[in-house]
C-alpha cells in the first residue's frame, strides 16, 4: 500500500471516530452560535468609525476574521486528542507494530484534525450567506468574493493549528494540562506580537497584513480616515459605510497566508522527528519511568520461584495434581469495622490530587503562599490571588475525569453510596486545596478584617472546584476547564474584569450581585456535577 | 439492550445460592453484561435482580455494601503504591484505621505482593495490577463477589493461588466467576452456567454436566494430513501432535471411527457439547 493510501485510511478513520463522537456535534453547534453571534452583530467587523456594506465580500471577510481568531483558539482545544485517544485506546500499539512511518502517521492526524476544523470554517462559511440574506444589502450575492476571505486567512490558520496540536501531542510533557496552558499563552503572545508590529512572521491570524491593506485602501478613498480594525459589538458609535468588493489577487499577499502553511508542515515534520512511536523510551523526549525502587531486580527475584517449579506446580494442579495451598487464609472481617469515615476518604482524595506533583510544584507553592503572607491583603488578593489560584489548576482538571482516565470508575462505583459518600469529599478536597494556597491571602485579609473580601475568597474557593468537577464528569477529560479557566482567568481575575472575576480581585467585583451569582453558580454547577456522575453510576 | 436494538441478555433466570458459579460461554454470549448488571454498574432495561430479596436496581447501595467486584478492564492511579492505593479503595469502601490495614496486609501477603508494596502501581506488570484487582475485591469481605475474567495475566502458579482462594472464600459467601478458562472452572465451581447469544443454556452442578457428556467423548490417532476432515466432521475438543501423529479427541454420541477409544470426559468437552446443541437447536 501506498504513503498516499495509508495516510488517506488513517486521515479517514480518525475522522469518523471524530465525527461520530457527541462531541463533533458540539463543536457544529458551537460554530452555529458563532455564527448567529455575528450575525445578530455581536461581531462586526469595523475600521474605525467605517464598516462596509454587508456584501457579499463583507460578510464574508467579516464572518472569516470571527472564524479565524476563534476557531483558531478553541479548535486546538478540539483537536487537540487524537494521539491521546491511540494511547489510551491502546489503538497505537497496534498501529505501532505495523510498518506505518511516523511522518504517515502525524501527517494523517494533522490532515484529520484540518478536517475537523475546516467542518466548523464550512459551517461558518455557509452561515455568511445566510448573513447576507439577513442584512438584505449589498445583493447580489457573489460566491467567490464570499469564500476567498475563508481560503486566504482561516484555512492556512487551521492547517496551523491542525499541526501545532498534534506536535503538542508528540512531546510528553505538552501533551496534557501544560500544553493546554501554553497554547493559550502562545496565542496571545502571537496575537498581540502580531497587532502591535503587522510582523508576517508572528500575524499568524493575519489580522495585521488585513489592516494594512484594507488601511491602504480606507486612506486613499476617505482622507480624513482615522482609527484601527475592530472586531466586536458595533456598540452605538455612528458607523459611515463603504462598498468594499474583495481582495484584488495580490502576490505578497497570498505568500503570506502560504508561508502559514508552509510553517504547519514544517511543525509535521518536527512532530514526526519527535514522534515516539508509542514507546516512551524511544522518544525525542524520554519520559522518567514512575520508579520502580533500588530493590526492584532483587524483588523480582526474590518472589517468583524458579520457573520450573511454578510451572510444575501449577501444571500439575491444572491437570488434576495436587494443588498448592494458598499461602495465608483471610480472616473474617467484622462487619462492625466497616463504617464509612469522611475524613479517611478526604485524606484519601488529597493524597490522590498531590501525590503526583514534583518537589518544584511544592517549591512554587510554597513560594507564592510566602508572598501572599508577606504582602499587605490588598495587594494580595489583586495581584497575587489571580496566580496563587492558577497554579493548582492541573489539581482542580483532574477532578471528575479520574476515574475514568485510570479505569477505576467500575471500583469506586461500586461501593456503597458513591454519590454521597466519595463524590462530595473529592469535591471538598478541591475546596480545601484552593483554601491552602490561597491561605496567606485569606490570613492577611482576616487580620485585616475585609469580611467582604474574605467573602469573596470563599465564594472564589467554593466556585473553582465546583466548576472544574462539572465540566470533568461532564467533558470526561480535564482539558474543557484547562481552556475555559485560563481564557476565564485571563480576562476575569487578570484583568479584573467586573463580571467575569470569580476570584473577586478587585473591589468593583465585590459586589452583593457579583458574589451572590458566583455563589448560587458553585451550587449549580456542584448539581449538575452530581447528575452527571449519577448517570456515570447508573450507565 | 444495547442501543434500543441488540439484546445482550433476554429469557435469563438464574437464582443463587453460597458457592462458586462458573459463568461460561462464547464471546459476546453476555456474560461481561451479566457481570455488570449483578455488580450494580449497568441498569437492565427490563427485569430484576434481587439481593436478599431488595431490587438492586432500586437500592443499589444494600448490595455494594457486600459487594465485591473485579472488572474484566480495570485500571489503577500509576502515581500511588499498592498501599496506598488499597487504602484508598479500603476508605471509599467505609474501612478506615487498623481494621483496614490489617486487611490489607493480609490481601498483600495473600496476592503475594507484600514485598512490593511500597513499589508505584505504575511500574507493576500486567499480572502484578491483576493480582491488586484481586486484592481489592475482597476489601470488604464480600458476600458477593463478582470476578470476571480473573487470571487473565496470571502466571500458572499465581493462578493456580487464586483458584485455591476462590474455592477457601466460596464457604458461606456467593461468588461468581466469568471466564474463558473452563479449566478454572472444573476446579473451582460448585455449578456451571453456560450461556449464548444472552440466553442461559443451562446451569447445573459440574458433575451433571459432566454426566450428561459420559460415553461421548473418543480419541484416537490420525496422519497430520486428515486433521482438517476430521474437524470438518466432528466436534474437535483438542488436537496435540505427538511422535506417531495427531492424537484428537471428538465429542460425539457414536463411536467417529474405528480406532476411536472411549475416554473421560472434561469440562471443557462438556461445555464444547452443550454449545454446540444450543447453536443446531437454535438453527433448526
Amino acid at each position: 500500500m501506498n504513503t498516499v493510501c495509508v495516510l488517506y485510511h488513517l486521515a479517514r478513520a480518525d475522522f469518523l471516530e471524530r465525527v461520530r463522537r457527541y462531541s463533533f456535534l458540539l463543536t457544529l453547534v458551537g460554530a452555529v452560535y458563532l455564527g448567529y453571534a455575528v450575525i445578530v452583530g455581536d461581531f462586526t467587523l469595523s475600521f474605525g468609525q467605517y464598516h462596509g456594506v454587508n456584501n457579499s465580500a463583507w460578510v464574508g471577510l467579516q464572518m472569516a476574521m470571527v472564524t479565524t481568531l476563534i476557531v483558531s483558539l478553541a479548535g486546538f482545544y478540539i483537536v487537540k486528542n487524537t494521539v491521546d485517544r491511540d494511547l489510551q485506546t491502546r489503538v497505537g500499539q497496534i498501529l505501532a507494530a505495523t510498518p506505518m512511518g511516523k511522518l504517515d502517521y502525524v501527517l494523517g492526524k494533522a490532515v484529520s484534525n484540518f478536517a475537523v476544523l475546516g467542518a466548523a470554517v464550512a459551517v461558518l462559511a455557509g452561515l455568511a450567506a445566510l448573513d447576507q440574506f439577513w442584512a438584505g444589502e449589498g445583493y447580489p450575492f457573489r460566491l467567490w468574493p464570499l469564500l476567498y476571505p475563508f481560503l486566504l486567512f482561516a484555512l492556512p490558520v487551521m492547517a496551523f493549528v491542525a499541526a501545532l496540536a498534534v506536535l503538542f501531542e508528540t512531546i510528553p510533557w505538552l501533551r496534557g494540562g501544560i500544553g493546554n496552558v501554553g497554547y493559550f499563552l502562545l496565542y496571545m503572545v502571537l496575537l498581540a506580537y502580531g497587532l502591535e508590529t503587522h510582523t508576517a512572521f508572528a500575524d499568524f491570524v493575519g489580522i495585521g497584513a488585513l489592516e494594512s491593506h484594507l488601511q491602504i485602501w480606507l486612506f486613499a478613498k476617505f482622507p480624513g480616515y482615522r482609527g484601527g480594525l475592530s472586531l466586536g459589538d458595533s456598540g452605538e458609535h455612528p458607523i459611515q459605510t463603504f462598498v468594499w468588493e474583495g481582495f484584488d489577487w495580490s502576490p505578497e499577499l497570498l505568500s503570506l497566508r502560504l508561508y502559514w502553511i508552509a510553517v504547519a508542515l514544517a511543525l509535521v515534520l518536527l512532530a514526526a522527528l519527535l514522534f515516539d512511536r508509542f514507546d516512551p523510551e524511544r522518544g525525542f523526549f524520554r519520559v522518567r519511568p514512575v520508579s520502580a525502587g533500588p530493590s526492584r531486580r532483587r524483588l523480582l527475584a526474590g518472589w517468583r520461584k524458579p520457573a520450573a517449579t511454578a510451572n510444575a506446580q501449577g501444571n500439575g494442579a491444572m491437570n488434576g495434581g495436587a494443588a498448592p495451598k494458598s499461602r495465608v487464609h483471610l480472616s473474617p472481617l467484622n462487619p462492625a469495622a466497616v463504617r464509612f469515615r469522611a475524613a479517611a476518604v478526604l485524606l484519601a482524595e488529597l493524597q490522590l490530587m498531590l501525590k503526583r506533583q514534583r518537589w518544584w510544584w511544592y517549591v512554587v507553592a510554597a513560594g507564592l503562599l510566602i508572598a501572599s503572607l508577606a504582602n499587605p491583603a490588598q495587594e494580595g488578593r489583586q495581584q497575587l490571588l489571580p496566580w496563587v489560584w492558577l497554579w493548582p489548576i492541573f489539581l482542580w482538571s483532574a477532578m471528575g475525569t479520574r476515574e475514568a482516565r485510570h479505569e477505576t470508575d467500575e471500583l469506586i462505583f461500586t461501593a456503597a453510596h458513591p454519590l454521597r459518600r466519595q463524590f462530595p469529599v473529592a469535591w471538598l478536597a478541591g475546596v480545601i486545596v484552593a483554601v491552602l494556597m490561597g491561605a496567606g491571602v485569606a490570613l492577611r485579609l482576616l487580620l485585616a478584617r475585609d469580611w467582604v473580601g474574605l467573602l469573596g475568597f470563599a465564594v472564589g474557593a467554593v466556585f473553582i472546584p465546583s466548576l472544574a468537577l462539572a465540566m470533568g464528569v461532564w467533558s470526561g477529560t480535564g482539558k474543557l476547564f484547562e481552556a475555559v479557566y485560563i481564557i476565564w482567568w485571563y480576562i476575569g481575575p487578570l484583568h479584573h474584569d467586573r463580571n467575569l472575576d470569580f476570584m473577586f480581585t478587585s473591589s468593583k467585583s465585590l459586589t452583593w450581585g457579583v458574589l451572590q451569582f458566583y455563589l448560587l453558580a458553585a451550587f449549580l454547577l456542584f448539581g449538575i456535577a452530581l447528575l452527571g456522575r449519577k448517570r456515570q453510576i447508573q450507565a | 439492550m444495547y442501543n434500543g436494538k441488540v439484546w445482550a441478555l433476554k429469557q435469563f433466570s438464574l437464582e443463587l445460592g453460597p458457592g462458586v458459579l462458573g459463568l461460561v460461554g462464547p464471546n459476546g454470549a453476555g456474560k461481561t453484561t451479566l457481570m455488570r448488571i449483578l455488580a450494580t454498574i449497568t441498569r437492565a432495561t427490563e427485569g430484576r435482580v434481587t439481593w436478599n430479596g431488595v431490587d438492586t436496581a432500586r437500592s443499589p447501595d444494600a448490595l455494594r455494601a457486600e459487594l465485591g467486584y473485579l472488572p474484566q478492564n480495570f485500571g489503577v492511579y500509576p502515581n500511588l503504591n499498592a498501599d496506598e492505593f488499597l487504602r484508598y479503595l479500603a476508605a471509599v469502601r467505609g474501612l478506615d484505621g487498623s481494621p483496614a490495614r490489617r486487611r490489607i496486609d493480609e490481601l498483600l501477603e495473600v496476592v503475594n505482593l507484600l514485598e512490593v508494596r511500597k513499589r508505584p502501581l505504575g511500574s507493576f506488570s500486567g499480572g502484578m495490577k491483576q493480582r491488586i484487582g484481586i486484592a481489592q475485591a475482597l476489601l470488604n469481605d464480600p458476600n458477593l463477589l463478582i470476578v470476571d475474567e480473573p487470571t487473565a495475566g496470571l502466571d500458572p502458579e499465581e493462578r493456580v493461588h487464586f483458584r485455591n482462594l476462590l474455592s477457601e472464600l466460596a464457604g458461606q459467601r456467593v461468588v461468581i466467576l466469568s471466564t474463558h478458562i473452563v479449566s478454572d472452572v472444573e476446579a473451582t465451581a460448585t455449578q456451571v452456567a453456560v450461556i449464548s447469544h444472552g440466553r442461559l443454556v443451562t446451569h447445573t452442578s459440574p458433575e451433571a454436566l459432566l454426566k450428561s457428556v459420559a460415553g461421548k467423548v473418543w480419541e484416537w490417532v490420525i496422519p497430520s494430513t486428515a486433521l482438517a476432515k476430521v474437524k470438518e466432521s466432528f466436534l474437535l475438543s483438542a488436537a496435540i501432535r505427538r511422535s506417531d501423529g495427531v492424537h484428537v479427541r471428538v465429542v460425539d454420541k457414536e463411536s467417529p471411527h474405528p480406532d476411536a477409544v472411549p475416554i473421560p470426559p472434561t469440562l471443557e468437552d462438556a461445555y464444547l457439547d452443550c454449545i454446540s446443541a444450543y447453536r443446531e437447536a437454535a438453527a433448526t
